[in-house]
C-alpha cells in the first residue's frame, strides 16, 4: 500500500484552461476560457434502445442528473409522440422544482454567498460555507442542511431515488404519488417558501445594504448584453419544465419564440479551433465572433436569461421579488452578470411556491399518470431549463427504437461565448503593466462562477479547488506565467 | 434503512472508463457482505454525500483519483486528515468532503467516528464506457481484500 504525498491532486485532463494574452504595454490582450469536454458520450448511446436514455442520461455528469432525466422522458414523450396525461406532467414538474431548490440552494449558499459575505477580497481559505454560516449564524446553517435535505426528500419520493431518478417514461410516471406522500411535501413545501424569503432577506441585508457589493454588481467589468433566453408559459412567465423557448433581445424585445422540435431552426452551433466545446448562437443574427452586441448572436441562459426572457413569474411572491429586482438593477433586460445570484433566489421562492401550489392539486394524486405508446419512433426532441440554463435533448431511431443519433446541448455550452467575454472583461483586471493583481484572480472566478457553469463530470472532483487554471502570454506569444488555481 | 454501524460506499460514474472504479470494488463487496454492512453506490459529493453518512459511526468511501505523477492501479488508503488541505468550498458546483464534515460537525450532525477512503489512481476518467483499464481492472481484487481485513477488526 502506497502512502499518498499531497502534492495538489488535480483532475489532470479535466481542468478547464483561461489562456490569456498580453500586449506589448503588458495590459490583457485577450482571455479565453476552454472547456474540457468528456468523449464519445453520443456514441456511447448509439444503439442502445431509446427507452434507457432517461436512466443513462442522468449519468453524463453528477450536476444535474434531474435536468438529463426529465429532458430525456421529453424527448421519448416526442418520439413516440405520445403526451402524458395531466397528472403525470404536474409530478414531474413537482419533482423538478424541488431539483431546483435543491441545486439552487446550494449554489447560493456554497458558491455564490462567500464571495459577498465573507467578501470578495478575503483569502480563499476563509470564503467558503464555514465563513458563511460563521457571519449568518448556525440557524441559517441548520436551516441550510434541513431544506436542502427536504428537497432532496421530495426527488426521491417521486423520482425513485434523489439523484439518478428513474420516474419519466415516455407517456408518463412510472409511480403515482400517494396521499400520504403528498401531505408530507406539502408540509416540507410551506417550509421552503419561508426559506426562500428569509434568503431573499440574507441577500438584501447583507449584499444590497453593503455599497461596495452593489457597486461590484454594477460595474463596468461585470456587465454583459447578449441575448437572453429562457422557457415561457402561455403568458411568457418563466417555467422551468415546459412552454416555449423564448428569446429577448439587448432591449427586451421578443425575437425569437420557439418550440422544442424548432430548436434547429433558431439555434446552430459554431466550431472554435481552440476548443472542444461548440459555440450555440442565435441563427439570426448568426455569429459574428465571441462579441456581444445585437450584431452576434452570443446568448446567455440561466437564472437571469429565463428572468430577462420572460415577462414575469407565475406566483405571486416571487412576482414581487422579481419586480423588486428589476427596480433595483435599472430595468429589464438586465446586464449584469453578478445579478444571477439575486435572479438565482427569486427563482428560489418561485420553485417554492410552485411546489406547495402542486402539492395541493387535487390531482396530482390521480393514478392516470401514463400513456401507453403506440406510434413507431423515429425523431424526438426534450427541452427544459436546467438549473443553469436551457438543456436539449434530440434523439434519432429506427422503427425499432434503436438510437441512431443523439444530440444534447448542455445550458453550459449555452453561455460558453457569454462566459468568454466575461473571463476576458474580468481578466483586463488581472494583469496591469505587466504587474500582476492576485485579488483578480478571484474576480474572474466570480465573473464566472455566477454563471454556475458545469465543467464535465464534477461529481468527485478532488481537492475540490476550482479546476481551471490560468496561462499568462506575453505579446510574442511565449508563456508567461502560470497560476494554478 | 441501516444495517449495523458501518457503511461503505462505492463513489463514481459507473459508465465513464475507471471513474467507475468505487462502483465495481462496492459492488464485489456487497456479494461477499450480504447482510452484515451497509454497502452503497453513489454518483455524489458534498452535500449529498453528507447525507448518506449520517447516522453511521463507521464508513468506507472508495473513489477514483488522479495524482501528478500517480501510476495507474495505485491503492491509497486516506483519511479526511489527509485531505485537509482541500478544505476550501469554492469549487464548481457543491463543497468537498472535508469542507462537508466539517459543516456536519459545526451544525451539530451525527458523523462518522471513522471515515477510511480508499483511492484508486485512474487512468481514463473521461471517455464514456463500461469498462475499467487493464492496471486499474486489477486493482479492484487487492482493494476488495484490504477492507474486508478491515472489516475484521
Amino acid at each position: 500500500m502506497k502512502r499518498i504525498t499531497i502534492d495538489p491532486i488535480t483532475r489532470l485532463e479535466g481542468h478547464g484552461k483561461i489562456e490569456v494574452f498580453l500586449d506589448d504595454a503588458g495590459n490583457v490582450a485577450k482571455a479565453y476560457l476552454q472547456i474540457p469536454e468528456l468523449r464519445g458520450f453520443e456514441k456511447f448511446c448509439e444503439g442502445r434502445a431509446a427507452e434507457e436514455m432517461p436512466r443513462i442520461v442522468p449519468r453524463i455528469c453528477g450536476v444535474c442528473p434531474e435536468a438529463h432525466h426529465l429532458a430525456s422522458a421529453k424527448a421519448l414523450d416526442s418520439l413516440w409522440q405520445v403526451d402524458p396525461p395531466p397528472a403525470a406532467k404536474k409530478l414531474r414538474e413537482l419533482f423538478y422544482c424541488a431539483h431546483f431548490i435543491h441545486s439552487h440552494i446550494a449554489h447560493f449558499y456554497a458558491l455564490a454567498a462567500p464571495d459577498f459575505v465573507v467578501g470578495p477580497g478575503a483569502d480563499k481559505s476563509q470564503r467558503n460555507i464555514l465563513g458563511v454560516v460563521a457571519k449568518v449564524g448556525l440557524e441559517t446553517g441548520t436551516q441550510v442542511i434541513k431544506h436542502r435535505s427536504y428537497a432532496q426528500k421530495i426527488q426521491a419520493m417521486i423520482g425513485g431515488k434523489a439523484t439518478h431518478p428513474v420516474c419519466g417514461l415516455p407517456g408518463g410516471m412510472s409511480k403515482p404519488l400517494s396521499e400520504e406522500e403528498r401531505k408530507h411535501i406539502e408540509a416540507m413545501a410551506m417550509s421552503c417558501v419561508d426559506f426562500a424569503k428569509e434568503s431573499l432577506q440574507i441577500f438584501e441585508d447583507v449584499v444590497l445594504k453593503n455599497n461596495e457589493y452593489v457597486k461590484l454588481i454594477l460595474s463596468e467589468m461585470y456587465q454583459l448584453a447578449p441575448y437572453s433566453m429562457g422557457l415561457v408559459d402561455g403568458n411568457n412567465r418563466v417555467n422551468f419544465y415546459d412552454g416555449l423557448v423564448r428569446v429577448v433581445d439587448q432591449k427586451g424585445q421578443e425575437v425569437a419564440k420557439f418550440a422544442s422540435h424548432q430548436y434547429p431552426d433558431f439555434i446552430a452551433e459554431h466550431v472554435e479551433s481552440w476548443s472542444y466545446l461548440k459555440f450555440p448562437y442565435l441563427k439570426n443574427p448568426g455569429w459574428k465572433g465571441i462579441m456581444e452586441d445585437a450584431e452576434s448572436g452570443i446568448l446567455w441562459v440561466g437564472p437571469l436569461g429565463r428572468l430577462n426572457a420572460a415577462e414575469g413569474m407565475a406566483t405571486p411572491m416571487a412576482q414581487k421579488a422579481y419586480e423588486k429586482m428589476y427596480g433595483a438593477l435599472g430595468g429589464k433586460p438586465s446586464r449584469a452578470t453578478l445579478a444571477f445570484h439575486w435572479a438565482r433566489l427569486v427563482e428560489l421562492l418561485y420553485a417554492a411556491e410552485r411546489m406547495l401550489e402542486l402539492s395541493q392539486d387535487p390531482e396530482i394524486t390521480s393514478t392516470d399518470i401514463r400513456r401507453l405508446p403506440t406510434a413507431i419512433p423515429r425523431e424526438g426532441f426534450g427541452i427544459v431549463e436546467a438549473p443553469r440554463g436551457t438543456l436539449y435533448h434530440h434523439y434519432q431511431t429506427n422503427e425499432q427504437g434503436i438510437l441512431e443519433k443523439v444530440n444534447i446541448v448542455v445550458a453550459t455550452a449555452h453561455n460558453y461565448a457569454a462566459m468568454n467575454i466575461s473571463v476576458d472583461k474580468a481578466a483586463k483586471g488581472l494583469v496591469k503593466n505587466g504587474e500582476l493583481n492576485q485579488q483578480a484572480l478571484n474576480m474572474i472566478e466570480m465573473a464566472f462562477r455566477a454563471y454556475d457553469p458545469c465543467f464535465g463530470c464534477a461529481t468527485h472532483t478532488m481537492p475540490g479547488s476550482l479546476p481551471v487554471d490560468i496561462k499568462i502570454y506575453n505579446s510574442q506569444g511565449e508563456p508567461w506565467i502560470n497560476l494554478p488555481w | 434503512m441501516v444495517k449495523g454501524n458501518t457503511i461503505i460506499i462505492g463513489l463514481g460514474n459507473p459508465i465513464l472508463s475507471d471513474d467507475g472504479v468505487g462502483w465495481v470494488i462496492a459492488q464485489e463487496l456487497a456479494k461477499t457482505l450480504k447482510d452484515e454492512f451497509q454497502v452503497t453506490t453513489a454518483s455524489l459529493a458534498g452535500f449529498n454525500l453528507l447525507d448518506l453518512l449520517a447516522g453511521y459511526e463507521r464508513t468506507f468511501i472508495v473513489d477514483a483519483i488522479q495524482t501528478k505523477n500517480g501510476k495507474a492501479g495505485d491503492i491509497y488508503r486516506l483519511t479526511p486528515e489527509d485531505l485537509q488541505f482541500s478544505r476550501r468550498l469554492a469549487s464548481v458546483h457543491d463543497i468537498n468532503l472535508v469542507t462537508a464534515l466539517e459543516l456536519g460537525k459545526t451544525l451539530g450532525l451525527s458523523l462518522p467516528k471513522e471515515i477510511v477512503i480508499y483511492a484508486i489512481e485512474a487512468q481514463d476518467t473521461l471517455t464514456f464506457a463500461e469498462k475499467l483499464s487493464p492496471p486499474v481492472e486489477e486493482a479492484v481484487p487487492r482493494v476488495v481484500k484490504a477492507i474486508l481485513e478491515e472489516l475484521k477488526q
